[in-house]
């Protein structure tokens, strides 16, 4: 039953240890969540666990057409990712994970049309809702940048063809 | 009649009855709960779209056109809503307003009435009334 506590032990300790906002960042990539009781063995979720819960969870909110990396650098391996048929899920994510912190930054393309505020708002809501609910990790911080519109006509045309 | 699930949620309600149960409630619940009470004010014919933006409220896999929830600080609750006016009950007014003595203007009542069906969901589900409801009606049809 240890590994099921996980949460409960995250946000008991955290009680205690408020004013240690900071993230303590750990230095493997992965991160020991019930530390605290790890008497019957030990929960650790990795970095990239908390990436792609963050990645899925921004793609849930109606509104955001995708999460997309940014820079030449991140396009190239987005294009690489997907015809090596990788798993996206976590591009366009950055996590910070401490001990009983996260934080998160992540990049979304917005459909046009809607107000930015709103959906950012209610991505920011839902990774912190999913974050939560499934690690057990509380976060402090989920930094949102709209990189892109995403305009719905675009895909409906039609494209003729030459030949009839 | 209110489409509420205690999923994973935003807003957390006491009652004083009920101390120790604290029903979570999604913006998305929130928002649905106050459409179907906008919709039951006579004269409503749709809830709008949103004049520039598209005003709605975002959720996991879903969205509430016509209402928009904001939190401008952890608790309080900022609500807009957007209506669409049933020109046949606008009519009917017009034609009773030159009968009677009421001096509110038509649409200032109707929009009072959205005004009230809101704070009366909010205050149903237990969640603090905000000071502030702001009502636009999009359109006339």
């Amino acid at each position: 039953m240890a590994e099921t506590r996980a949460g409960d032990t995250a946000s008991t300790t955290q009680a205690g240890q408020n004013s240690q906002r900071g993230l303590a960042q750990s230095p493997s990539s992965s991160v020991v969540v019930n530390q605290a009781t790890a008497t019957k063995g030990k929960t650790t979720i990795a970095n990239g666990v908390v990436a792609k819960i963050v990645g899925i969870a921004a793609r849930e909110i109606d509104g955001v057409k995708d999460v997309v990396g940014s820079g030449a650098g991140a396009t190239i391996t987005g294009l690489a990712t997907r015809v090596t048929r990788g798993d996206t899920r976590a591009q366009g994510v950055s996590v910070e994970v401490g001990e009983r912190e996260a934080a998160a930054g992540i990049n979304i393309i917005v459909n046009y049309g809607l107000s930015i505020p709103l959906v950012a708002e209610a991505v920011r809501r839902n990774i912190i809702d999913r974050v939560e609910a499934m690690t057990g990790l509380t976060m402090i911080a989920v930094d949102i940048a709209v990189n892109d519109l995403y305009f719905p006509e675009d895909e409906t045309e039609v494209e003729h063809p030459r030949v009839q | 009649m209110l489409p509420l699930d205690a999923g994973s949620g935003t807003e957390e309600t006491e009652t004083s009855t009920a101390r120790k149960v604290s029903v979570r409630l999604n913006d998305t619940d929130i928002a649905n709960a106050i459409v179907h009470a906008i919709r039951d004010v006579p004269g409503v014919l749709d809830m709008g779209q949103g004049l520039f933006a598209k005003a709605a409220t975002y959720g996991p896999g879903k969205h509430i056109a016509g209402i928009a929830l904001q939190h401008p600080a952890p608790g309080e609750l900022a609500v807009e809503v957007h209506v669409v006016l049933d020109e046949r009950f606008l009519n009917k007014a017009l034609a009773d307003v030159s009968s009677s003595s009421d001096t509110v203007p038509i649409l200032l009542r109707f929009t009072d009435q959205v005004r009230a069906a809101v704070s009366q969901t909010l205050e149903h589900l237990g969640l603090p009334v905000p000071l502030m409801i702001d009502v636009t009606i999009d359109d006339i049809r």
